[in-house]
């Protein structure tokens, strides 16, 4: 039974990946693509809508018009100025008063790549130029023309050698130059053929902003300066109590937006947040997730609001445990091994999650290795009443003893006084126990929390990460090369330098799938510092009244309210 | 009393620079960069050490300490608590909108647990080891010893679970909607003030207690004075005063002690600026709002004390 799955699942993905090299190698032109790596066959269908552009998209002549909805977020946004942005809060805040070149589908399927400002685009034959057709009727809201020219500095400004970049700074490892071929066309070149260039440009945070206002020393921080292109404006902003949209009424986009405002409540406590959305005070959690509810307080809220509060949910990221390599006994790759192998990622997926954690893969589950292989794989296998595989602790007691630490050895365990960590760490201290290995549990406030990891002044540390776009690039990036956020110790080797090196240049998602399994490979062996435990998911509480809502691949992308509308009338 | 005045204030000085030295060596030793923190974010962000350096140059945090502290100080001297690390707004302005919220709030609550503690904590002393001390002592128990914000989350839960009915997330201020300010700031208040109510109502209990021993209010029953006027004539113009003090001290602790309160019903005040910049690490705000706070423990006192000489014909200042 289990070898037929397995077939069938082969099939699924091998069509998968028939498509969508059958996308990637052919078409030079479009007005919307599928994100190169893609994790399901659906998403390779035709997208169910035609791309937001001057012409409305059948989805907007459904929609109902007007109302202004309230919703809630869980922070401040920090800073307006999208590019000096680092969180998803600022990015919220702000997606929905620009525009970006391309986006993320509002529609299923939303990985999906459409044009935002570009109508068009092409791409070279050997991948290295991207020539983008914007659209003509798209202006800032004080009237002047979008143009080639706000484009090429806004990608510059993104890029901006010594500039925090937080976010927009992941373009510099692909974007090499940009030119203004007339006012709606742009040319940009990248530094070799990225597959994932288009889906880093769909990010929220990479939103072209106006030249002229920039130019004159405007500081667009201040939301009273801002001077948008987008779907709403700023209608009142105070710090721990709200934020407030506005309808764009000259909007370049026929039929859009559909709401005629927007209020976000910032509520930071989740009890509060939970009896605003009971009450229908507030009617979800501004798009995208990270609303901080766990999932079994999101299903609660769910079951008890009888229907009128559905939940969204995505697999965020991975998460992980990760060692200061640098400390002894961290330093030694047997060590880390053996804690990747004791690690029991069921027990803590089904304490934490109820189960509902995605498997702890390298990539996306499912997205390189079948789900099924995974459960194969050395310390992530299951005897068949649902244990933790006594030869993976037996190797991880060998490689202990091996490595001169028989009779284990004592470690601090520190993690951030935020999200499930602290549920998380007496499982953790108790499974490596197991093998010898004691921890010390330390709590520490977050930011106190960032420093140490920042400093290397951990043995143990413990975090998810959020990615920002869904593609291997940002896993690479982030985790396993130096200077990623996650890899700020500069742990690195050679072998995923060279399979990331060649993977990011690889346009053919088969063979590009295959240099990724080999990395999958090397670091499944648990030898180096970042140990997944589960892609972890995350949820969003939406009423039903809110309509045409849908999460996006990740929780950066897709946060602008353009394509929402408001239905008073609608029942569970 | 002038003089006296003058001596008070200027005592406010020492104080002051002994406060703004020690929050600002706490920031500073606390663990947790600014500049760090702008770039990280929620820890996804990433930066090279060139782009860490240049924001801390940008934000000063990267000059010696002492030259921080006296640019800080400077600063106030001149009126200019400085900018935020992060947005870059006048420390003042976001002070100046948040200030008015928290003092009216405790204001409020102190004004309220003040109202109903005098005559409850007279009253159950009047009527000590009856019913009705017994009573108000189990309330005023529970009031102490059950955290406010617990009382709070109780709160919110009964009204929109039994009434289906929640304070308005939008907060409007006093002089703009009286009503919407009332309808958000009434149960705020009422659950800061039963702490209120229930800790000055033990100190009137038992101040009142002491002073119904003394001498001077047996003579006072002797001479067939009603129980009434011996109470309120004589007994509480004496033991009001421990209260004073106990609800001077207690107007400054609600200024910094509104945090969850105010996260729990979203209300726009100094604490929850506070507890976001805490978060962020925004040295200066923290710094302008620890300082503020001095500041007003510092005030409230001098304004209980100049209070007793009002009371207490026996107290002169000179």
């Amino acid at each position: 039974m289990s070898k037929h799955v397995l077939r069938g699942v082969v099939a699924v993905l091998i069509l998968t990946l028939t498509a969508v090299g059958a996308v990637a190698d052919t078409p030079t032109q479009g007005e919307s693509a599928p994100t190169l790596f893609l994790r399901t066959a659906a998403a390779t269908s035709s997208p169910g809508a035609a791309p937001p552009g001057a012409a409305a998209p059948s989805w907007v002549k459904e929609a109902k018009r007007g109302g202004t909805i309230n919703l809630y977020h869980d922070s401040n946004p920090e800073l307006w100025d999208p590019h000096r942005a680092a969180t998803r809060h600022s990015a919220q805040a702000t997606r929905s008063l620009y525009n970006t070149l391309v986006m993320y589908s509002p529609v299923p399927p939303t990985d999906q790549i459409v044009g935002d400002l570009a109508k068009s685009w092409e791409v070279s034959a050997d991948g290295l130029t991207y020539t983008f057709y914007l659209h003509e009727q798209a202006k800032w809201w004080d009237g002047k023309p979008v143009t080639a020219d706000d484009v090429v500095y806004s990608l510059n400004r993104m890029v901006e050698p010594g500039q925090p970049r937080p976010r927009t700074g992941a373009l510099k490892a692909y974007y090499d130059s940009s030119r203004a071929i007339d006012p709606t066309t742009v040319e940009v070149k990248t530094k070799f053929p990225a597959p994932a260039f288009l889906s880093f440009l769909a990010a929220d945070y990479m939103v072209i902003l106006p030249k002229h206002v920039l130019e004159a020393g405007i500081d667009i921080n201040v939301p009273d300066n801002i001077v948008g292109s987008g779907p709403f404006k700023p209608a009142g902003f105070q710090r721990g109590a709200f934020y407030a949209f506005e309808r764009n009424p000259t909007y370049w986009k026929e039929g859009l937006p559909l709401l005629d405002g927007a209020r976000i409540h910032i509520i930071t406590d989740k009890g509060r947040a939970l009896t605003a959305l009971m009450t229908e005070q507030v009617l979800g959690h501004i798009p995208a997730s990270g609303s901080g509810f766990t999932i079994r307080q999101a299903e609660a809220i769910e079951r008890d609001s009888r229907g009128r509060v559905k939940i969204q949910r995505i697999l965020s990221g991975p998460g992980g445990i990760f060692v200061n390599f640098k400390r002894k006994p961290f330093d030694d790759p047997r060590v880390r091994r053996a804690i990747y192998l004791a690690i029991d990622r069921e027990e803590l997926n089904q304490a934490i999650y109820g189960g509902q954690a995605g498997p702890a893969t390298v990539f996306r589950p499912g997205s390189v290795t079948p789900v099924e292989e995974v459960r194969q794989w050395p310390g992530h296998r299951y005897t068949a009443d649902g244990q933790k595989d006594p030869r993976d602790l037996e190797e991880a007691k060998r490689l202990l003893a091996e490595a001169g630490y028989a009779n284990g050895f004592e470690a601090e365990y520190m993690y951030r006084n935020i999200w499930t960590y602290g549920d998380e760490a007496p499982f953790v201290k108790a499974q490596l126990a197991k093998i010898g290995i004691t921890l010390t549990l330390k709590v520490v406030e977050s930011a106190a929390g960032l420093a140490a990891y920042a400093a290397g002044e951990y043995d143990i540390g413990r975090i998810d990460h959020g990615i920002t776009i869904d593609d291997p690039d940002e896993i690479f990036t982030s985790i396993y090369l130096p200077g990623g956020a996650r890899n700020q110790l500069g742990y690195e080797d050679p072998r995923l330098r060279d399979l990331f090196e060649k993977q990011v240049r690889e346009p053919n998602p088969e063979k590009r799938r295959a240099l990724l399994a080999q990395a999958e490979d090397i670091i499944r062996q648990g030898e180096t510092h970042w140990i997944n435990i589960w892609w972890f998911p995350q949820v969003t509480p939406i009423n039903v009244k809110v309509k045409n809502f849908h999460l996006g691949p990740t929780i950066h992308v897709l946060n602008t309210l353009e394509h929402i509308w408001f239905d008073p009338a609608a029942k569970p | 009393m002038s003089q006296y005045l003058i001596r008070r204030i200027a005592l406010f000085v020492p104080t002051l620079v002994l406060v703004s030295l020690i929050v600002f060596a706490v920031m500073r030793i606390m663990p947790g960069d600014p500049a760090l923190l702008i770039l990280l974010g929620e820890g996804e962000g990433s930066f090279t050490q060139k782009e860490l350096d240049n924001l801390r140059r940008k934000l000063g945090t990267d000059q010696p300490l002492l030259v921080q502290y006296g640019t800080w100080v400077w600063g106030m001297v001149r009126g200019d608590l400085g900018r935020s690390l992060w947005d870059g707004t006048p420390v003042l302005d976001q002070i100046k909108d948040r200030l008015p919220v928290t003092l009216q709030l405790a204001a409020m609550a102190v004004l309220l647990g003040f109202v109903i503690a005098v005559p409850l904590g007279v009253l159950s002393a009047a009527k000590q080891d009856t019913w009705v001390d017994h009573l108000s002592r189990v309330v005023t128990l529970f009031g102490v010893a059950a955290p406010t914000f617990w009382v709070g989350i109780l709160v919110i839960v009964v009204l929109a679970k039994v009434f289906h009915w929640l304070p308005p997330l939008d907060f409007a201020r006093l002089w703009d909607n009286p009503w919407k300010n009332l309808q958000q700031l009434i149960f705020p208040t009422l659950v800061l003030g039963y702490y209120e109510v229930a800790f000055l109502a033990r100190v009137t209990r038992s101040s009142t207690l002491e002073v119904l021993r003394d001498d001077y209010v047996r003579t006072a029953r002797a001479k067939g004075l009603v129980e009434r006027l011996v109470l309120f004539r004589h007994t509480l113009a004496n033991s009001i005063l421990p209260v004073l003090t106990i609800t001077g001290w207690q107007f400054g602790r609600l200024m910094g002690g509104v945090v969850l309160i105010e996260a729990i019903f979203v209300i726009p005040g100094t604490g929850s600026l506070l507890i976001d910049s805490l978060y962020r690490r925004d040295f200066p705000i923290i710094q302008a709002l620890i300082l503020l706070a001095a500041v007003v423990v510092l005030l409230s006192n001098l304004i209980v004390d100049l209070l007793y000489a009002v009371l207490d014909p026996r107290i002169r200042y000179s």
